[in-house]
């Protein structure tokens, strides 16, 4: 085989996207701005399509008869099509762009129920693909779904996905009142509690099944996990998940079973995942012995890790504060995060500007565990972020608010695709000739651009700083423009770099452990909580359902969307079965429930303190 | 009664016989002959519980442990249950993935 001549090399020719602001358009020149300040031009051709980023459930927005009308400055466009290598440079032709806003500050996904209609589409998504129009019966659910949402063949429920799920559709009520979400939400959490839940009265604690396999004609009972990380042990990532949708569920309906399961698990974090000693919470106990040092734990033995201290918070933790207003949550809430600006970050001379994820029981960094090794999982550092700057709003403290901004400034240069948008996944935390290589490829994940949008819009919210405003813009607008599946519904999984589904192996499964309804429900939720409240200042409504049993601590409804600081955000009204009710506390957020024999309908609206209507 | 385990079997059954009280001392004997029976893999594991005295928490972490591992439709059978511990394969949500024969119904049948 000879080599290729220099002419071969000059036609030689990939495709990728180019992400960047409009400058201005020559002819069929347009000049854009990168989201790392450099100047590209992209070329048009006749051929050249286009379309205005669109939301789920939304038809799609040609323009390509009007380019040069969308092609206005200030517009952030995703250019996708050839790069031919030529002599001056690569030459970029434009197959597609798509317009995702930014011209005069309007932004399609900063529109008051964007995310909440976002959120709708896939709650419905996730409500056809595993009941279809039947009644909600979880007997049917199956983890595994296809693509499409149709169910695969492997007959099993896991625990952790039914409760992502129920997170997903409590949330979906919270934000839209729908009935049916809140239907899946409690039956969901009735069948966590009827068929995954292990009871030991003994050690009066609470812990759950990694699912049951339902193939046979009787429940095939999965106790220790089936993840190859976590083979037969129990993880306190597995255990703190099951409670993420039953929090969310007691957030809305006060449901005191709910909350009986809900302090039984916290009692088996304190007592049997806990480090009394030296603080934090390990991550793998024995499933019989229940301890974090048996040998059967192998590479997991007396182990910490990010998930075992810092999902607490984001998982269940937060919002079961939110709920209850109680103390002891807030404490424990502040114990894990001051683990993690204790411990995590990395001190070292020419230290990296990732954070640690895996230690031993003393906190020394275990730098040989399995996939992760010396690496970084981009999105942790962006979650640490995020949940550092909710802590600041019932608990501030100087170590969090600088932790969570020094990520903020830091993850750009070293997470996030300046050319094209869009959040890596896995990264080696040493650089090597200039730059933190990736360790498995260059794809993004969902779940990782979620944790960078609400990061940077709470970094914004909080701070005013328009670098963390832009970046929560451009990361909200690559997310909205690839990761949207307008042919099936939901979300895909993983994008290539250049924003193309990655639609391979388990990334094709749309149901399965962390693509359950989650990190996408949560992003909706959040992200309009936060835009409305924290960005645009505009009021919001959420909705309740507190039943006649309901348990809040003070018969109070606490219903603050979020942790923020005191007197940042106050209750401007309420109404209960639709009249308006006078008896709440605009401060404390929280309403006095009036004695009822039904469940209550429940509608605060809540508003930054700052903004009369 | 100390604590005595010891594997058999009978038939296509592994049989695992329990007798006496359970303690945390216990545990690691049991694991290891659950173990065991499990790694035979048989078509259908019976544990004779009608001399078991009592069992901790982690001897029913044990049973789950081995229905878990047990190969699919594999059935396991507990034989002679007290009424503790069948309430306590009860909270660990278990006697919908196994049979369980209490020791009054056992008692009965073998009249």
């Amino acid at each position: 085989m000879t080599g290729a001549g220099p002419g071969q090399a000059l036609h030689s020719s990939h495709s990728d996207t180019t992400s960047g602001y409009v400058v201005r358009r020559e002819g069929g020149r347009v000049i854009l701005r990168t989201l790392d300040d450099r100047l590209v031009t992209v070329h048009l051709t006749a051929t050249t399509s286009g379309e205005r980023l669109r939301n789920l459930g939304e038809p799609y927005a040609d323009v390509t008869p009007r380019l040069y009308d969308e092609l206005t400055p200030g517009t952030l466009v995703f250019a996708y099509g050839p790069v031919y290598q030529e002599e001056e440079g690569p030459y970029l032709q434009a197959g597609h762009l798509v317009f995702a806003g930014g011209a005069a500050g309007q932004w399609p996904h900063e529109r008051a129920g964007w995310w909440t209609d976002q959120l709708r589409e896939l709650a419905a998504f996730y409500r056809r693909a595993q009941f279809g129009e039947r009644d909600v019966d979880f007997g049917d659910y199956r983890t595994d779904l296809r693509n499409s949402g149709q169910k695969a063949t492997r007959q099993v429920q896991e625990t952790d996905t039914i409760s992502r799920m129920v997170y997903g559709m409590a949330s979906t009520f919270l934000l839209t009142g729908d009935e049916r979400a809140l239907t899946v939400a409690e039956r969901g959490s009735r069948y966590l509690h009827d068929h995954m839940r292990f009871v030991d009265q003994d050690a009066d604690v609470v812990y759950w099944y990694h699912g049951i396999d339902v193939t046979g004609d009787r429940e095939h009972k999965l106790f220790a996990s089936e993840f190859g990380d976590d083979y037969r042990a129990i993880p306190a990532y597995e255990q703190i998940y099951a409670l993420v949708g039953l929090v969310q569920t007691y957030r809305v309906t006060g449901d005191p079973t709910i909350l009986a399961d809900i302090e039984g698990t916290v009692r088996l974090f304190e007592r049997f995942f806990h480090d009394p000693k030296l603080g934090g919470y390990y991550s793998h106990i024995d499933p019989v012995t229940l301890s974090p040092h048996d040998e059967s734990l192998g590479p997991n033995r007396s182990r910490k890790n990010w998930n075992s201290v810092g999902d607490h918070a984001p998982a269940y933790l937060f919002n079961l504060y939110l709920a209850t207003g109680a103390e002891r949550y807030r404490r424990m809430l502040e114990h894990t995060f001051d683990m993690i600006v204790t411990h995590l970050p990395d001190r070292s001379p020419d230290g990296s500007p990732f954070v640690r994820e895996r230690f031993h029981a003393d906190w020394t960094p275990d730098h040989a565990w399995g996939w992760q090794q010396n690496r970084a999982v981009v999105g942790h550092n962006l979650k640490i972020a995020w949940n550092l700057m909710r802590m600041q709003g019932t608990l501030p403290k100087r170590e969090y608010r600088a932790l969570a901004e020094s990520l903020g400034k830091t993850m750009p240069s070293v997470g996030l695709d300046r050319r094209r948008g869009g959040w890596y996944d896995l990264v080696e935390r040493i650089p090597e000739r200039g730059r933190h290589a990736f360790v498995w490829h260059d794809r993004k994940s969902w779940w990782q651009q979620e944790q960078a949008i609400l990061a940077y819009l709470i970094l914004a919210g909080h701070t005013g700083d328009d670098d963390f405003l832009r970046h929560a813009r451009e990361s909200a607008a690559f997310y909205n423009a690839f990761f949207l599946d307008h042919d099936e519904g939901g979300v895909f999984f993983t994008v290539l770099a250049q924003g193309i589904p990655y639609l391979m192996g388990n990334e094709r499964l749309k149901g399965s452990h962390a693509m359950s309804m989650y990190h996408k429900a949560e992003l909706c939720y959040l992200a309009e909580v936060y835009t409305r409240l924290l960005v645009h200042r505009e009021p919001l409504d959420l909705h309740f359902r507190p039943g006649p049993g309901a348990r809040y601590p003070d018969r109070l409804l606490r219903v603050s969307p979020d942790v923020f600081p005191p007197g940042a955000v106050v209750l401007d009204g309420v109404t209960v079965d639709g009249r308006p009710y006078a008896d709440f506390d605009p401060t404390e957020l929280t309403v006095r429930l009036p004695d009822s024999a039904s469940p209550l309908a429940v509608r605060a609206t809540v508003r930054p303190a700052d903004r009369r209507n | 009664m100390t604590f005595t385990a010891s594997l058999g079997s009978a038939g296509s059954s592994t049989v695992l016989h329990l007798a006496g009280r359970l303690t945390d001392a216990d545990v690691r004997t049991l694991r290891t002959l659950v173990d065991q029976a499990v790694g035979s893999a048989p078509r259908r594991l019976l544990v004779d519980a009608n001399d078991l005295e009592a069992l901790v928490p982690a001897g029913v972490r044990c049973l789950a442990f081995a229905q878990q591992h047990l190969a699919p439709g594999t059935e396991m059978v507990i034989a002679g249950a007290s009424e503790d511990l069948r309430q306590a394969l009860a909270r660990a949500g278990l006697t919908e993935s196994m049979t369980v024969v209490t020791a009054t119904a056992t008692a009965t049948a073998a009249a």
